[in-house]
């Protein structure tokens, strides 16, 4: 799709967070697009406000927080500046959400078969009993065995795997355009996660919609993402084809993540260049890179200025003074 | 018996009782004993690092817990050097504790919030006596630079410190008695990426430099990878799988086994995978046959009828499988007890 419009575009999102202990800027002039049918990793370690971004896109930001500056826009609609009427009707239909702590997101007091009916009655019209007849078949399409019983179950009656699939089946049910998948399999086991990853590449493939992964795992983004954009601190780093990103990653934090994978084949030592821990938001000073305080190739400028953006090839960019003067 | 062996683990077994809920126990329900350890034997020798391995809910830690005594097996033995884990009282009992230590997942759950760090590491020195004022505040230091701390962190609240220190904070403590044998608990799954490979790092070193033996209990292949000459594979209880690391991840021989290692992401978008897939979830309820059945790609009619039995590949491997006979090589069909684990461990 030539010169097409990206699915979701997110242009130079600021939020705030006002807490007891001050306010920061927890995201900062962060830009982001997805196109429709393309998955994107959103990767960073806890606190880089990859979570922050995704509430952002879905407006369900916590109280505590603000929209500082930027645009969302979903299929060329403003999503910062709708109503909440109008929102109410684009989540589910047009985007939903699938959360690391699906549990919570079930009601415990509904069969887990009323609660994805409720979906097909308000965005399909359906009345209840067709409404359960649906229920059943995506239960049954996201791989869950005898549907029929399960959708008779309460939440607590299932497994993390089961709960995980039965969530994909609730927020799938509309069929969304964009799927925001946030740490989906994190708590699961490795033999279930396969699975989970399996179920959403073939949603994507029946429904084309469009995934934004938001991960702290490196491989499940290198398996799965087509595009990945790197987040440090509320910054974009760096952001590109996966490919490029994984073989010639260019940005000093991008490096020392993928150094900091223990190698399965047991081939590298055990070490990684990634030293410290994220800097605290609260606590920042000036407009310098905020991976300066633990980047091994720190310079003086690093200190003082923004990095600038620069653009590499295929879409390829990346937040450095390094390449300041090119590659 | 293999003298040479630290710890001996023979026929191990803890099973738990589940009683049924109130209203279904007043219809008569019987309780469900639930065997979270089944039939568990393996030795590990001085020096020696044994990875365990498996998912949630297949034991592991219950294992582990009952290594170092924190729960009293329903059948089987331990021995740790020349005693029997289970007799242990007292003095004994106490002198056991001094050498093997534990490390545990959580250690914000497992570091006392009102401590400061040097009362946390000092605890295990004060109860197995250490003398002089001095000599203790000497060895704080020590033991907290030996684990890549300052001194001036010992006045640290836990809350004060990140999660990387948190651990390196328990390692201290784990090793303040000088034990022989560390058992490690998932000791890396509750850190950040950035965290966890200096922590692997640093037990990497400690093992080499203090000569330690290790139990390493892990959901994550990569980290048993990094630090087990050894790996056991656990599903449901079980062993299904024994044999040094390297080998058994070249070539795994269980359909778990290569189902788990497949499973794991690998961060390079060249590598193409066998994709080998389980069916469905794990169950409570244990299969009449071979527990992997249900979920297995490769099972067989018969699968589903008998129990899967650990029986010698080679000299250095065992494995449960039904199917293993129809690979080309003939395994020596002999079930592990206490008289062919000390032949299959012998050839090693």
């Amino acid at each position: 799709m030539p010169a097409a419009l990206p699915l979701l575009s997110i242009e130079d999102l600021s939020i705030d967070l006002d807490v007891f202990r001050g306010r920061a800027r927890v995201v900062d002039r962060v830009s982001l697009e997805v196109e429709e049918a393309q998955v994107v990793g959103l990767v960073g370690e806890s606190g880089s406000g990859k979570s922050m971004t995704a509430m952002a896109v879905m407006r369900l930001l916590p109280r505590a927080a603000s929209i500082a500056g930027g645009h969302i826009r979903l299929d060329g609609r403003d999503v910062l500046s709708m109503s909440e009427a109008d929102m109410r009707r684009l989540r589910g239909r047009e985007v939903a959400m699938i959360f690391q702590t699906s549990l919570l997101v079930l009601n415990p007091l509904l069969r887990v078969g009323d609660q994805i009916a409720r979906v097909f009655r308000t965005h399909a019209g359906l009345d209840q009993r067709s409404a359960r007849v649906k229920a059943v078949e995506m239960l049954d399409r996201v791989g869950i065995r005898h549907p029929e019983r399960v959708s008779h179950s309460y939440p607590h009656e299932l497994s993390g795997g089961m709960i995980q699939r039965a969530l994909i089946a609730l927020m799938t049910a509309a069929r969304p355009r964009l799927l925001i998948a946030d740490e989906p399999t994190t708590g699961l086991d490795v033999t279930t996660e396969v699975q989970i990853f399996d179920l959403l590449r073939e949603i994507r493939r029946e429904t084309r919609a469009a995934i934004l992964l938001i991960t702290h795992d490196l491989g499940t983004v290198a398996e799965n993402a087509d595009r990945v954009a790197i987040m440090h601190a509320g910054h974009i780093v760096e952001s590109g084809p996966t490919r490029a990103i994984f073989k010639q990653p260019r940005h000093p934090y991008t490096r020392a993540l993928l150094s900091s994978i223990p190698r399965f084949d047991g081939s590298q030592p055990l070490e990684s260049t990634l030293r410290g821990q994220a800097p605290d938001v609260f606590s920042l000073q000036g407009d310098g890179c905020r991976f300066a305080g633990r980047c091994p190739q720190v310079m003086d400028v690093c200190r003082q200025h923004r990095p600038p953006l620069v653009q590499l090839v295929d879409g390829h960019s990346v937040f450095c003074h390094l390449y300041a003067d090119g590659l | 018996m293999d003298s040479e062996a630290l710890l001996q683990v023979r026929d191990l077994g803890k099973q738990f009782v589940l009683r049924a809920p109130l209203m279904r126990r007043f219809a008569g329900s019987a309780p469900i004993a639930l065997a979270a350890v089944d039939r568990v034997s393996f030795d590990v020798r001085p020096g020696e690092a044994v990875g365990i391995v498996g998912e949630s809910g297949c034991g592991k830690s219950t294992l582990a817990k009952c290594l170092v005594k924190l729960l009293e097996p329903t059948s089987g033995s331990i021995r740790f050097g020349s005693t029997d884990v289970h007799e242990l009282r007292g003095a004994e009992l106490k002198r056991f504790r001094e050498q093997v230590q534990i490390v545990f997942q959580d250690p914000v759950g497992s570091l006392d919030p009102r401590w400061r760090v040097r009362q946390i590491v000092a605890e295990p020195l004060r109860i197995h006596g250490v003398d002089a004022k001095g000599a203790l505040y000497r060895q704080l230091v020590d033991l907290i630079e030996l684990v890549g701390l300052r001194a001036d962190q010992l006045n640290r609240l836990p809350s004060e410190l990140s999660g990387g220190e948190q651990q390196r904070v328990a390692i201290a403590r784990a090793l303040a008695t000088r034990p022989r044998l560390l058992i490690l608990d998932e000791p890396t799954s509750a850190l950040d990426a950035s965290t966890r490979i200096h922590i692997l790092a640093l037990l990497a070193e400690l093992r080499r430099t203090l000569r330690m033996t290790y139990v390493l209990i892990s959901h994550d292949l990569s980290v048993i990878r990094a630090l087990c000459d050894r790996v056991l594979v656990m599903y449901m209880g079980r062993i299904v799988e024994v044999g040094p690391t390297a080998a058994v991840f070249d070539l795994p021989l269980h359909p778990y086994t290569e189902a788990l290692l497949a499973a794991i992401p690998v961060p390079d978008p060249d590598v193409q995978k066998q994709p080998v897939r389980l069916r469905g979830d794990l169950t409570w309820v244990p299969p009449a046959g071979c527990s992997l059945a249900p979920r297995c790609p490769m099972a067989a009619p018969a699968c589903a009828d008998r129990p899967q039995q650990l029986v010698a590949w080679d000299e250095r491997r065992l494995v449960a499988c039904h199917r293993i006979s129809e690979r080309e090589i003939q395994p020596v069909p002999i079930v592990l007890n206490r008289a062919a684990a000390t032949t299959a461990e012998a050839g090693r």
